[in-house]
């Protein structure tokens, strides 16, 4: 109970927000243009701790977030909507992976960073079209960076690891 | 309280244009800002190509032996991006002293003086993103000239990050020669010194943590043969960082430690564990916006 009083501050902090913020998509519009026509069937998942550490193990990611947001298409693929951190906020994004578990498309929902925006560039995100779960996913290596906008891409090659892993460990059995 | 009136005072009135300019670009400004967590130690975060931002700085530093010292330091700065790895900058430097000796062991007297001290330029050239790299590493150069003095100072800067870079861990190896002036002749002197600076990021937008600081002078410059330390000093304090889409704002103190170390045994070097020259404490506010 005690330990409460250490969320105050970070509470109290948190309420003072930049007031701007750069929504691209909703998680609607992004189903929408990453499977279109596809009838969405919501399967939230709570992963265990074993699966967390599985996870974590698996992608070298930590696993900030053990709810996870996904949705079963009506083509046999899932919708992922998660978010890694930036410089300072969250990016908000999207990851589609078809029948097989490949990836099929990275979407950016939201951007508010300072610098990073360029993680938008549809050549950039790409990149990830096709990787499985097991593919390398790193910045510089099979993931080409974007120069002036390195944190971000390297958070959302992470963010997208770790999903990887995720469907692997927790929704391919759904 | 006379003091914090004075420091209001001179706040108010030096900085009052540059803090309007500042508020009405916040305003009026749709771009972002790039930043540090720290208010001393640099990290090897560079602005992007074509990146420009407007920094403003100000110290106040309070309390030396034998005289009641206070000194507000202005820097005005225009940054720039030229490439993704390699920033240059251009600042104006401007300060304010009140000096009242309290005994006659006091070596400077009375002084009550708002001068322009000098226009820097710096250079900083990132050679390891840290984000892609084990560790961060970027090099840094930053000639000052003045009427009556002339500084470069060389600076090797260290970063690493941890916990998904919401910890920042950055060192700064700092070596700077000073010449200043006095009744027409040029003195030579050197300070090295050695930064630390832990952040994390507490909360969105905001990092807490602290920096910390050795310094050693020597009169004359060192590696040309004559040279000698003259005394050590060390600092510590707390740092906070908060951060906007487009602006940015740190605030730090930072308290000498009574550590110091008298190493040309000449009298009054050190007094009571405090490094004579240096100030015992340092209030600093950064602000930064991107234009």
């Amino acid at each position: 109970m005690r330990a409460r009083f250490i969320l105050y501050p970070y509470s109290a902090l948190s309420l003072i927000q930049p007031a701007h913020a750069e929504i691209y998509l909703s998680i609607e519009q992004a189903q929408k243009l990453m499977f279109p026509g596809a009838v969405f069937t919501q399967t939230f998942v709570t992963l265990s701790e074993t699966q967390v550490s599985a996870i974590e193990h698996d992608s070298g990611v930590d696993v900030r977030d053990s709810k996870v947001r996904a949705w079963r298409t009506s083509t046999g693929g899932w919708f992922i909507a998660d978010e890694v951190m930036g410089k300072h906020e969250f990016i908000p994004f999207a990851l589609a992976l078809d029948a097989d578990g490949r990836v099929k498309g990275v979407e950016i929902l939201e951007y508010r960073e300072s610098y990073g925006g360029k993680i938008r560039n549809p050549a950039w995100r790409a990149q990830f079209v096709g990787k499985t779960h097991g593919a390398t996913l790193e910045l510089g290596q099979d993931i080409k960076n974007i120069s002036g906008a390195t944190l971000s891409s390297k958070h959302i090659t992470d963010g997208v690891k770790r999903l990887l892993a995720t469907y692997a460990v927790a929704l391919a059995g759904h | 309280m006379q003091v914090i009136l004075n420091f209001w005072n001179v706040v108010m009135r030096s900085a009052y244009p540059v803090i309007a300019f500042l508020f009405a670009a916040v305003v009026s400004s749709a771009a972002n800002a790039d930043e540090t967590p720290f208010a001393s130690v640099y990290t090897t975060d560079v602005l992007p190509s074509g990146a420009k931002e407007i920094e403003q700085w100000l110290t106040w530093e309070n309390g030396r032996p034998f005289e009641t010292y206070n000194r507000l330091e202005g820097r005005t700065e225009f940054e720039y991006g030229f490439t993704d790895n390699f920033q240059g900058s251009l600042y104006l430097n401007y300060d304010w002293i009140k000096n009242t000796p309290n005994t006659p062991a006091a070596d400077t007297g009375f002084k009550d003086d708002t001068h322009f001290t000098g226009v820097s330029g710096e250079l900083i050239y990132r050679l390891a993103d840290p984000y892609t790299h084990p560790v961060g590493l970027a090099l840094y150069v930053e000639p000052l000239i003045g009427a009556d003095n002339r500084e470069i100072e060389f600076k090797a800067l260290v970063q690493k990050n941890f916990l998904d870079d919401r910890l920042v861990l950055a060192g700064n190896g700092v070596l700077e020669y000073e010449w200043r002036k006095a009744n027409g002749e040029w003195g030579h002197n050197t300070e090295v010194k050695l930064l630390l600076g832990l952040s994390y990021r507490v909360a969105p937008n905001w990092f807490a943590g602290a920096e910390f600081q050795f310094k050693r002078e020597f009169d004359g410059h060192i590696f040309s043969g004559e040279s000698e330390a003259a005394a050590d000093s060390f600092f510590l304090g707390p740092v906070l960082h908060y951060t906007h889409q487009n602006w940015w704002l740190t605030a730090a103190a930072q308290a000498q430690l009574p550590t110091a170390g008298n190493l040309n045994g000449q009298l009054n070097e050190t007094v009571d564990g405090y490094a004579h020259e240096e100030p015992r404490l340092s209030l600093r506010l950064r602000f930064g916006i991107e234009i």
